[in-house]
């Protein structure tokens, strides 16, 4: 598995960003990041532009709708936003599927109409199974905005349900900050070596997802000698968990927000913790008892002196 | 030669927010450019009062009540109307300008054409502009709209 940093949530001047699509080819380069997706307010138009440079990305579109903002990765085809209702979503998320889109909740629980018209998540989802991805990270500092509680919340909740569902994180990046705030980066794991669309759409749909802030986080597990990795299903029982971070990754873009990892913390279901163990130098192992419906993992730090989570996996998921 | 295929002015009031207002047309044959210029007024709700009143509710129903504090009401004014423009072809969907500026001017073609919108040749058959109206906080808001096919026939 490789791992790769992207950010998943990108505007041009194609919708209200002040980015031209080149402009934010290099902004994501500075960044030391090895694709983004772009995800332009109701219009496609930009992807023509990022097709002009070397750099990879996720085609998206983010559904600017009056009732929430939906992101679509990787849709053939157009599926019209301008039809959806908070009563019809499911069928709206079908229908990107069925273009061969994956469907993404965007920053859930940002301020809604009339501060920011249809920010907050409105849509009446009724089977959460149609969701693929939520932002459970959004903005600028993600771990201590207000809406994190709410939207980790969320995601636990239909996880808990049973639900395959992968956190994000999305910048929604507009254009060049004047006072930089710490960001964190999706981590997208593929087989490929290199970051390409395609690697990174097959990453976010298996689930194959790190929410970084700082130093790069891998984790992944052995059970009956078989190693697994997020997105991945096992048997409940007993498995060992390996933990590595690595902070001579983007050292140079997290550095100056003192970003420290000080352990990892793996959850299931309703919360549970299931284990606790430092992080630092090398692998840090550990062995547990998991059950169904998924073990999770959220690595616990601080970033500016302030204590926060510093990184969030996504579900290995447990039968049963 | 330029010729005005679509012309028209109206009004928008508050409920008719979250709604989408078609304006097809039929374009008799191919062309170089489409021409879109829209323009909506006012931008701003200028009775502070009733914004305050309009804020309260919305961060009521969004925003926790032990968030609320971080979140000072008269940070987010003035309040603005935000209506966009989305254009479908006779092919299909051709984009959008989401963006807060109310005066615009967009031209679609095959090559060039303004950001929001696909490059892609401008094709005889039904076409429509369609005002996506996310948030009318002004009674009234008042658009004018006119599409305008350039450089005469590309038969």
């Amino acid at each position: 598995m490789k791992w790769h940093f992207v950010e998943m949530h990108c505007h041009t001047r194609h919708s209200d960003g002040s980015f031209t699509p080149e402009e934010l080819v290099q902004a994501a380069r500075d960044e030391q990041l090895d694709g983004i997706a772009l995800t332009d307010h109701n219009t496609m138009s930009g992807h023509k532009g990022l097709r002009g440079t070397d750099f990879p990305f996720i085609p998206g579109i983010e559904w600017t709708t009056f009732y929430g903002h939906m992101l679509v990765l990787g849709a053939r085809e157009y599926v019209d936003w301008r039809d959806a209702t908070p009563d019809n979503i499911d069928e709206k998320m079908r229908a990107v599927h069925a273009a061969g889109g994956l469907v993404g909740v965007a920053h859930p629980f940002d301020l809604g109409s009339p501060m920011c018209t249809g920010c907050y998540w409105d849509f009446r989802v009724k089977d959460w199974h149609n969701v693929d991805y939520i932002e459970v990270w959004h903005g600028e500092f993600p771990p201590v905005q207000w809406k994190v509680r709410q939207a980790k919340a969320l995601w636990v909740r239909h996880l808990d349900e049973g639900c395959r569902i992968a956190p994000m994180y999305g910048r929604d990046w507009h254009g060049p900050s004047l006072a930089p705030q710490p960001c964190a980066a999706t981590m997208l794991g593929t087989e490929g070596a290199a970051f390409t669309a395609e690697g990174g759409y097959e990453a976010v749909r298996r689930g194959r997802v790190m929410l970084a802030l700082g130093p790069a986080v891998y984790w992944h597990g052995e059970q009956d000698g078989r190693r697994f990795e997020m997105g991945d299903v096992i048997r409940p029982g007993r498995c060992q968990m390996v933990v590595t971070v690595d902070d001579s990754v983007r050292r140079a873009v997290w550095q100056k927000f003192d970003v420290r990892a000080e352990e990892a913390v793996f959850y299931g279901k309703g919360g549970v913790e299931l284990a606790r163990v430092p992080v630092g130098d090398g692998p840090s192992a550990c062995a547990m008892n998991v059950e169904g419906p998924y073990v999770r993992m959220e690595v616990l730090g601080s970033c500016m002196g302030r204590k926060c989570a510093v990184a969030i996996s996504a579900p290995v998921y447990v039968e049963g | 030669m330029d010729q005005i295929v679509l012309e028209t002015t109206g009004q928008l009031f508050p409920p008719d927010s979250a709604t989408n207002i078609a304006f097809p047309f039929e374009l008799s044959a191919p062309a170089q450019a489409l021409r879109i210029e829209y323009v909506y007024e006012p931008k701003a709700l200028a009775d502070d009062a009733l914004a305050e009143r309009l804020l309260e509710a919305g961060m009521e129903h969004c925003v926790e009540p032990q968030d609320r504090a971080q979140f000072p009401i008269h940070s987010f004014l003035p309040l603005v109307n935000l209506v966009t423009l989305s254009v479908d072809a006779p092919d299909g969907y051709r984009g959008c300008a989401h963006r807060h500026d109310p005066v615009q001017t967009h031209v679609l073609r095959a090559e060039d054409s303004s950001p929001g919108f696909d490059d892609a040749p401008i094709l005889a058959g039904r076409w429509q502009v369609v005002i996506n109206v996310h948030a009318v906080v002004t009674s009234p808001c008042t658009y004018h709209l006119k599409v305008t096919v350039e450089g005469g026939e590309a038969r």
